[in-house]
């Protein structure tokens, strides 16, 4: 397969990567970083320097990578940010970070997969969503909603383009031990490597997935909750 | 650095093809904006290849990422005496349909009438009346071309370079119109006398039988060369129908190929051949019987998407051109070399051809076998050795039905001359060699 794995560089999107490489598929990664990539060979590897936040390079470097694949089966949407907020803090800054990273960075490369893919008849498109996009709740009031944008939007193109025969696959995981989760305790959180398993195992389906079926029994549960009294829980 | 859209991506795969290439496509509707999709292709570093219908059998039409121009908006159709001109995007089906009220007819028509003019021309298409009329070309009276080298030229048959430019593969520029002559004819029918064969013997000896216009024969690999053959004449009366209504048709519509599924395994294979020959033997018509030009020509449109039978592997066709003085023996060893693969091919169709003039010519004095075969493991080794034996028994093959030939294998059919000469004048319409398919690169033409 030709793949494009944005936000590529480091977490989750470079275990995917590693995994892509491992099976034999083409790969182009993306993002700002290449340290963590000086060990994977350069047949069948691309790096390209892209900022997700840059909009307006994005149209360029998509057809730059494509060029690089010389075709495309799949684009992940790996890139996302999670700030670190306090329970009384309410930062714009850092909100609206998220949602440049999380939400427009995600549309600005995922429009562009979805007009090619319409055209083409053929595809996937994966957006590594979050069990944090399914509630809004009290800790990190910006990181849930832009998860619940780009669930929401990926829904959406999964909608208009299934008629293409184009897959558009949302993956919800909980706590993976990436640089993201650093600051918080990792040794009962799963490993990168096994949730880029994972995820890449739901390549060609359509449709939204945890990681375990434990996160979707809880998740299930959690969304019965009502309002009232969710809000009274330390979730 | 401008950028092509990627809305404008498509995934092009040739007739039957599990799978292709993705690139951008365009539909210029003028000469200019030709020129812009050539301007857009050099500034992006990108090759042009011409998509027409899509009826080609491999990969003339595309490169990986390239731009891929469709002439569909070239669609004109305007008479003058006995010719025709015709935009490049005209297909078969709108020409015949535009010539019959007229009581005329293409002189050189596919199997299909899906394919447009330009690629008829650009491939150099044959038909059941090959032997008699010849090829494409022959039909050719002039075309008009736009090429990267930035001049709109109309080539006729005087200028050498006509005749690389049919059967070029479109690898000289857009065809964007062509003027053609056509055959008057005295009804839209012919008279079809049908013929049951026994073995290879009876196929050659019924194709030196008595003159007509059009021939061809069915033929059953897995029985020893027998099957059934049609020859059709001009009827000079009409039909008793009206021609422009009878169409090939199948009962089973669009859904045929889903039907036809179960029938192209190895043993399914047999079964039907051995049906379709009793029932033919069976049912011999005793006299000539009319049908409409259109019904006789067209037979792969009989069964819409007949090609998805072959799904998922996809479809293989193979087709030899053969000297009249080696193809009985070649055509045997080709039955042989399946037998020992144990791959038979699920549809064979023999013809008559004569030599043209084309630079790259793939006509010769003698006969053609088109063999279909789905996609299936151990098939790349037994195209490998019926290649081999064909190139041997001086054999050539067909840019159209072609998806497997290797560059040794092209330089084997092919001088170096004429190879070089063909490069020499493409360069005269493209000297950046912007045109360029997955084809033309495999076969080291671009």
């Amino acid at each position: 397969m030709k793949v494009i794995v944005v936000g590529g560089t480091s977490g989750l999107g470079l275990a995917i990567v590693r995994e892509l490489l491992r099976r034999g598929d083409t790969v182009v990664a993306t993002g700002r970083n290449f340290d963590q990539t000086q060990d994977l060979g350069d047949e069948r590897f691309f790096r390209l320097v892209d900022d997700v936040t840059q909009l307006e390079s994005i149209p360029e470097h998509f057809v730059q990578a494509t060029d690089l694949l010389g075709g495309l089966d799949l684009i992940i949407y790996s890139s996302g940010v999670m700030s670190d907020v306090s329970i009384e803090e309410f930062s714009s800054e850092k909100d609206i970070q998220m949602i440049q990273v999380n939400c427009a960075g995600a549309v600005a490369w995922l429009n562009l997969a979805a007009a090619r893919f319409q055209g083409t008849a053929h595809g996937c498109i994966m957006g590594i969503g979050s069990m944090a996009g399914d509630r809004g709740r009290r800790g990190q009031p910006g990181y849930n909603a832009s998860k619940a944008y780009l669930h929401s939007y990926l829904e959406a193109l999964r909608n208009r383009l299934a008629r293409h025969g184009v897959k558009v696959v949302t993956m919800k995981p909980g706590y993976v031990a990436t640089p993201m989760t650093a600051h918080l305790d990792q040794a009962k959180m799963m490993s990168a490597e096994v949730a880029a398993r994972k995820c890449l195992s739901k390549v060609g389906r359509n449709g939204e997935f945890y990681l375990t079926p434990v996160h979707f029994l809880v998740m299930k549960v959690i969304q019965l909750i009502p309002g009232f009294i969710f809000r009274r829980l330390n979730v | 650095m401008p950028l092509p859209d990627p809305a404008n991506s498509v995934h092009i795969a040739g007739f039957g093809q599990p799978t292709g290439a993705d690139a951008y496509l365009y539909r210029p509707g003028s000469t200019a904006e030709i020129f812009d999709v050539y301007q857009l292709a050099r500034d992006s570093g990108r090759s042009v290849s011409f998509v027409g219908a899509g009826r080609s059998y491999g990969d003339p039409m595309m490169t990986h990422e390239g731009m891929a121009i469709s002439l569909s908006p070239f669609s004109q159709i305007s008479f003058e005496n006995d010719q025709v001109t015709v935009g490049g995007g005209v297909t078969l089906d709108h020409l015949w349909r535009a010539l019959l009220p007229q009581r005329k007819w293409p002189l050189v028509v596919s199997g299909t009438a899906r394919t447009t003019v330009a690629g008829a021309i650009a491939m150099n298409i044959h038909g059941k009346n090959a032997f008699k009329v010849g090829t494409f070309e022959d039909s050719v009276v002039s075309i008009n071309l736009v090429c990267p080298s930035g001049e709109e030229l109309t080539i006729t048959p005087s200028d050498e370079r006509f005749h690389a430019v049919c059967g070029g593969a479109g690898l000289h520029g857009a065809i964007i119109s062509a003027t053609l002559r056509v055959s008057p004819i005295p009804s839209g029918g012919v008279l079809v006398s049908e013929a049951t064969l026994a073995n290879w013997d009876e196929q050659f000896e019924w194709f030196s039988g008595p003159d007509a216009d059009y021939q061809v024969s069915w033929v059953d690999l897995t029985g020893g060369g027998r099957g059934v053959a049609h020859l059709a004449n001009y009827a000079e009366t009409p039909i008793g129908f009206d021609p422009s209504t009878q169409l090939p048709s199948s009962k089973l519509g669009s859904a045929a190929g889903k039907f036809l599924r179960p029938m192209l395994s190895q043993p399914g294979i047999r079964t039907v051949n051995a049906l379709k020959f009793t029932s033919a033997r069976i049912k011999k018509h005793a006299t000539p019987y009319p049908q409409s030009l259109a019904a006789f020509n067209f037979l792969l449109d009989a069964m819409p998407n007949w090609e998805r039978a072959y799904e998922p592997q996809g479809l293989l066709q193979f087709q030899v051109f053969a000297p009249r003085a080696s193809a009985l023996a070649l055509f045997r060893e080709l039955e042989k070399l399946q037998t020992k693969h144990r791959l038979f091919s699920t549809l064979g169709v023999m013809k008559a051809h004569r030599p043209t003039q084309m630079l790259l010519d793939y006509s010769v004095n003698g006969f053609s076998l088109a063999l279909d075969f789905r996609r299936e493991a151990g098939l790349p080794a037994l195209v490998r050795e019926m290649t081999d034996a064909s190139l041997d028994a001086g054999g050539k093959f067909y840019l159209a039905k072609d998806s497997f030939l290797t560059q040794a294998d092209f330089e084997r059919m092919h001088s170096q001359d004429k190879i070089e000469l063909f490069r020499h004048q493409k360069a005269q319409f493209d000297p950046e060699g912007l045109i360029e398919s997955l084809q033309s690169r495999r076969l080291g033409l671009t």
